[in-house]
């Protein structure tokens, strides 16, 4: 075999040259060690595994079930027309050893569920969830929790509104800083699953008081319409949660450990913001 | 995907917008056209989200090839285009996102010769270059020709802002307090423009960069510093801001200088409009 290990270590230098100055080669190396699990391979998860390879993250995983369709082209970073209809773990993949080609990596095409979740999140340093169904990001950050290992979580609604916070083992649990319902129990009931899902058509309601049309809120509650999600809000809430799990890696210090959150709306001045969460948690209804 | 073509593709591609923005909105995307100097860290994602939002014209302007110290940030770039063209690469993964977009390359570098040339005929011109020399050409241009400008800064550790120039507003040099505002560009003049950067590297220690990386910036021993969620964020506002010029909406306004967004990482206020105290900005502290 080639021994290609000081190829590699040359070039994982040069290519995070410019961090160095932000962050101390010392904390870079962390960023090296580091294992990251990346649920969700979409409009925001899908940009999370280009900056982790950008940043210098050591392994990457990641987990997503779904294909490309045309209509994620408006906003997932990994969607282009030559892609359609590709496994987006499969196009992640390819993307992320484009970047870094000695980075290591697991790209599994599943969704995730209690049968899986342990199996997938176990031996890494930090969970991100970046799902779109209310149940699943039950499922994950739970398990991280069991595991001993951070998550971070996130959210995002019309028009231009965004949630970001960082769950750890010892901290506030992410269903009762949410107020979801159903603590501790298995998401295996159909009933609770859907009560967790209905969540999401209240935010939906909510958005409108906001800025988003009343029509689109009546067709996503009448399963007639997708999510609304632009490439702005998608980028913002990515980033931010990047950042996140990156100072999480680097320092230890998460600047929106739960309860405090990070809450984007780019239609305030203070467009972005640290906050801390209302005594008796948040209203995910209005996240 | 071949049962899709011209409109129908269009409207599938950027359907998830709507809501967001109104279908005839959608349109005025569709028929703007931006220009974007540079096309590295806050250049590279820009162009990006400007073509995932549908915008239909674009012209990039970068003479440099891609080598891997950009790929810790510049998301134009990946291992099999080193030593690629920049502006040419652009084009390339812009077309790939919406086959219809028309993408304007010109690989030179923006000076006092050619910028009225260059800039001229678009609707926004975003200011993505390193060189503060290039940025006054392009912002004075600009305000000469008529076009809004948008302004960029990355600052190591976790800084950085955006701003929008218009022919009306306060002019680019008086905003950011530089010494060759109604001054011609001598070699000495751009000597002083140039050195605000070394400022910048200086004052960023107070907020957290590394005081040795500062030092070897000024003597030229390191590169400027940048990660990428900065840079990315950088980006999107600044493509926010082309966004906001090209729909003109009446409760969505361009955040114009002196106003500024302020981006900073390490503070709870991460992004925030806002307004210089003195009436303009000491460049060094941006």
């Amino acid at each position: 075999m080639l021994d290609l290990s000081h190829v590699s270590s040359d070039f994982y230098w040069e290519l995070v040259k410019k961090n160095i100055g932000v962050y101390s080669e010392e904390e870079q190396q962390r960023l090296q060690k580091a294992k990251v699990i990346i649920f969700g391979l979409g409009g925001v998860g899908g940009i999370q595994v280009i900056l982790a390879a950008r940043m210098g993250v050591g392994h990457l995983t990641g987990v997503d079930p779904d294909e490309f369709e045309i209509s994620n082209m408006n906003r997932q970073m990994l969607a282009t027309v030559d892609q359609l209809n590709k496994a987006k773990a499969q196009v992640a993949e390819e993307t992320v050893k484009n970047i870094n080609p000695y980075i290591s990596t697991r790209f599994v095409q599943a969704s995730v569920d209690e049968e899986n979740v342990v199996e997938l999140i176990e031996g890494h340093d930090i969970v991100i969830e970046a799902v779109d169904d209310m149940p699943s990001r039950v499922i994950i950050h739970r398990t991280a929790r069991e595991l001993g290992i951070p998550s971070v979580g996130m959210s995002g609604s019309p028009p231009n509104r965004g949630f970001v916070s960082s769950f750890h083992p010892e901290g506030v649990h992410y269903e009762d800083i949410l107020n979801l319902p159903g603590k501790g129990e298995k998401l295996t009931d159909q009933a609770l699953r859907e009560e967790i899902a209905k969540i999401k058509e209240e935010r939906a309601r909510y958005s409108v008081e906001r800025g988003a049309p009343q029509e689109w809120a009546d067709d996503f509650c009448a399963g007639r319409v997708g999510w609304i999600i632009t490439p702005v809000r998608a980028m913002l809430i990515a980033t931010f949660s990047f950042h996140e799990t990156v100072q999480i890696l680097t320092t230890g210090k998460a600047m929106a450990a739960a309860p405090k959150a990070i809450l984007i709306d780019l239609d305030k001045a203070r467009a972005v913001e640290v906050k801390e969460a209302p005594s008796g948690g948040w209203n995910y209804a209005h996240l | 995907m071949d049962a899709l073509i011209g409109d129908s593709l269009y409207q599938a591609s950027f359907e998830r917008n709507l809501g967001v923005i109104s279908t005839e909105e959608q349109e005025k995307l569709r028929e703007a056209k931006v220009t974007v100097v540079g096309a590295g860290g806050v250049g590279g994602i820009t162009l990006i989200m400007l073509a995932r939002m549908g915008i239909g014209h674009i012209h990039v302007i970068d003479r440099d090839q891609f080598e891997a110290s950009n790929i810790n940030r510049q998301m134009l770039s990946s291992v099999s285009r080193l030593g690629k063209s920049k502006a040419q690469m652009a084009k390339e993964t812009l077309a790939d996102i919406n086959p219809e977009i028309e993408v304007q390359v010109t690989e030179a570098f923006v000076t006092e010769e050619n910028a009225e040339e260059l800039l001229r005929d678009t609707d926004v011109i975003i200011d993505a270059t390193d060189n503060l020399v290039a940025r006054v050409i392009i912002h004075r241009t600009a305000a000469k020709i008529g076009i809004p400008s948008v302004w960029i800064a990355v600052t190591p550790p976790f800084r950085g802002g955006v701003m929008s120039m218009t022919p009306t507003s306060l002019p680019y040099e008086k905003a950011l307090s530089h010494p060759s505002y109604l001054q011609s560009l001598t070699e000495e003049m751009k000597a002083k423009v140039n050195a605000l950067k070394d400022g910048r590297a200086i004052h960023s220690i107070q907020h957290g960069a590394d005081e040795k990386w500062a030092h070897d910036y000024v003597e030229k021993e390191s590169p400027w510093a940048v990660i990428s969620p900065v840079a990315n964020i950088v980006g999107v506002l600044a493509s926010f801001e082309a966004f906001k010029h090209v729909l003109q909406r009446e409760s969505l306004k361009p955040i114009i200088g002196p106003e500024l967004i302020r981006v900073d990482f390490a503070k709870p206020q991460m992004v925030e409009v806002q307004t210089p105290p003195e009436g303009c900005w000491d460049n060094t502290i941006l």
